[in-house]
């Protein structure tokens, strides 16, 4: 195995290089971001309990300087995301495309796979040292895009719910590994480099807003009525709201009940005997869809890697 | 010639369709988008401009149609990055290629000059590039006539970079930068990455440099519409006291200091804001400017390119 990763290392050196600093540096940012933003929150705090009461009709922040710092750390920490989710798709299209592919098109494969025992051995040997990195690359981004989105002063300790999804968790490392798998494939598919890879870039974004389109009509469909209170905080993706009336239990939309009671209804609260709801799906099933959608991803790179490997083992070299 | 533009069909066939195709989408998409704004003006000038969308065309120049606002805030941004691109993506494989595969080795000997067979490998796809970008720009110039109906698209900073001169010439610098890295690296997908890397700091460049281009101006103070500044470009603002310049930071300790409700209301120590524009009739000098620098680069590089391919082993 030892021998795989150095030949990995020897034949895509100038891509780790890059990729692997590339990667390194977005989670370094996402935790120096991270900790600079909690310090600046708990300083922020200390000078608002600190100030005195604000001027009625006064725009003036007591607090101005610390205000501004969390203005743009709060920015970074968006490119910082967006750096996530690219690092993880450019992991999978820069290390997947030039495996089977540079080897065609270098005209080496010959070598190569009559030197192994079978194509499909050659195919593990120089693909699972790649996809081992990938993989690690994507979990410690997705690991440190999971500690910044948990920094945002915003959450204080509470739950994130859905916020960020495509950024943060273990999910970033599955979808890196399937678009390396799609790299994989279309790089065996045409044989040529470039080619292979602007055709892996478009089916990758297929994939991203396929998957996208899925999951959000699960989440839509799997959204429930939530009782809310008026000064309770809730946490959870939100399709919809309505009204419960108390007494019956019957489910009545803004319109109606504006219809009824005129002004006494706002969008913030009913009228007495009336609660508001939401239709939502709530944080704590946050897993779950990550669950579902990392299942997509994972059936993506399962059925792209066997059919890389079937058409390895049938290719012409 | 005939022969180079085969020659160059034959080697970056699947490059010329994929970056073809992405000219046509974009094209026929903003093209779709501007018949569909004009439509709309149309129909609201008939109106009399008093309702929904001609609300927002009387106030501020251009048209609220939500239905078409996702789309065109997309194609807006691809016709912004489809020079760059194209650039790359064109601009990569030319020598990268060449030596990555070793035929470097034996075409360059068979030339009569390498800088020959550089022109002849070069000229092709730049052109064929040239052409293709040149038909988004023009749909581009197109939708932003429509997006803008009440003012010339000459006289508009509004799209600045995604229509007619400035991505032809953006894409000719990245096309020769892209090559050069191609040649340099010598590998085609590391030079992708690289040359990606390096676009996108030519982009971020020439945003920043956007409004230094020319002296910007002091903006209307009376303005009361959008529509008043229609088609200027925002450069910044300075603060002025009994008409000297000071700092923003001393101008903000005065705003913050200001207590209209204390018993000695400072307003005369408040500083004047002054917003600074690009008045919208420079937009034709700002556009010479940048592209006689982009092109002067472009140059630069091409002499680069030239002496690399001169001097560099061919495998």
């Amino acid at each position: 195995m030892l021998r795989a990763i150095r030949l990995a290392f020897a034949m895509q050196r100038f891509e780790l290089r890059l990729l692997l600093g590339a990667a390194l540096l977005v989670a370094v940012a996402a935790l120096a971001i991270a900790w600079q933003i909690r310090l600046l929150r708990e300083e922020q705090l200390a000078c608002y309990r600190a100030a005195p009461a604000a001027i009625e009709g006064s725009f003036d922040s007591p607090c101005s300087a610390q205000d501004s710092s969390l203005n743009t750390l709060d920015q970074a920490a968006g490119f910082t995301k967006a750096g996530v989710i690219g690092t993880s798709i450019l992991l999978g299209l820069f290390l997947g495309v030039p495996l089977v592919a540079r080897e065609v098109e270098s005209r080496t494969s010959p070598l190569a796979w009559s030197l192994s025992r079978s194509r499909r051995q050659w195919l593990v040997r120089r693909a699972s040292p790649v996809f081992g990195v990938v993989v690690l690359a994507c979990l410690a981004c997705g690991a440190a895009g999971d500690l910044l989105v948990h920094a945002a002063p915003w959450v204080e300790g509470t739950d994130p719910g859905f916020s960020d999804w495509w950024a943060r968790g273990p999910q970033v490392a599955v979808r890196g590994v399937a678009v390396g798998a799609i790299a994989l494939l279309m790089g065996a598919l045409i044989g040529r480099q470039l080619p292979a890879l602007l055709l892996a870039g478009l089916a990758t974004l297929a994939l991203f807003v396929a998957a996208t389109l899925i999951v959000e009509g699960w989440m839509e469909a799997a959204a429930e009525p939530v009782v809310v209170g008026p000064d309770q905080v809730v946490s959870g993706k939100i399709y919809g709201s309505a009204f419960r009336d108390d007494a019956t239990g019957e489910l009545v939309d803004y319109e109606q009940l504006y219809q009824e009671f005129g002004d006494e209804v706002d969008m913030y609260g009913g009228p007495p005997g009336f609660s508001q709801v939401y239709f939502m799906v709530p944080s704590s099933r946050y897993g779950e869809f990550v669950l579902y959608e990392s299942a997509i991803f994972g059936l993506v790179a399962i059925v792209a890697i066997g059919a890389s490997s079937r058409i390895i083992a049938n290719r012409r070299p | 010639m005939r022969r180079a533009f085969l020659l160059a069909w034959r080697l970056q066939r699947w490059e010329i369709v994929a970056v073809a195709i992405a000219a046509g989408a974009l094209s026929l998409l903003a093209l779709q988008l501007a018949f569909r704004f004009d439509e709309l003006v149309a129909g609201c000038r008939a109106a009399a401009e008093v309702v929904a969308p001609c609300g927002g065309l009387r106030e501020s120049g251009t048209i609220y149609d939500t239905g078409n606002q996702g789309k065109l805030a997309l194609v807006r941004q691809g016709l912004a990055v489809f020079p760059f691109a194209a650039g790359v993506i064109l601009g990569v494989p030319l020598l990268a290629r060449e030596i990555e595969h070793g035929t470097a080795r034996l075409a360059w000997p068979l030339a009569r000059s390498r800088a020959r067979w550089l022109a002849l490998r070069l000229l092709p796809v730049a052109l064929i590039g040239v052409v293709l970008v040149t038909a988004a720009a023009i749909a581009g110039q197109v939708l932003a006539r429509s997006e803008w109906p009440v003012i010339s698209p000459d006289a508009n900073f509004e799209g600045y970079g995604e229509r007619g001169i400035p991505p032809v010439v953006r894409f000719g610098l990245v096309f020769v930068a892209s090559a050069l890295i191609g040649g340099w690296i010598g590998r085609q997908l590391p030079a992708l990455l690289v040359a990606g890397i390096l676009a996108g700091g030519i982009g971020t460049g020439l945003s920043i440099a956007h409004g230094s281009w020319v002296e910007p101006g002091e903006g209307n103070p009376e303005v009361l519409q959008p529509i008043d500044s229609l088609g200027d470009m925002y450069v910044g603002v300075r603060y002025r006291l009994h008409g000297n310049w000071i700092g923003e930071e001393e101008a903000w300790e005065r705003l913050n200091a200001y207590d209209p409700e204390g018993d000695n209301p400072n307003a005369a120590e408040l500083p004047e804001e002054v917003v600074y524009v690009l008045h919208g009739e420079r937009y034709p000098e700002v556009v010479a400017r940048e592209s006689a620098a982009v092109a002067a680069g472009g140059l630069g590089l091409s002499i680069l390119l030239l002496l690399m391919v001169h001097r560099r082993r061919p495998g």
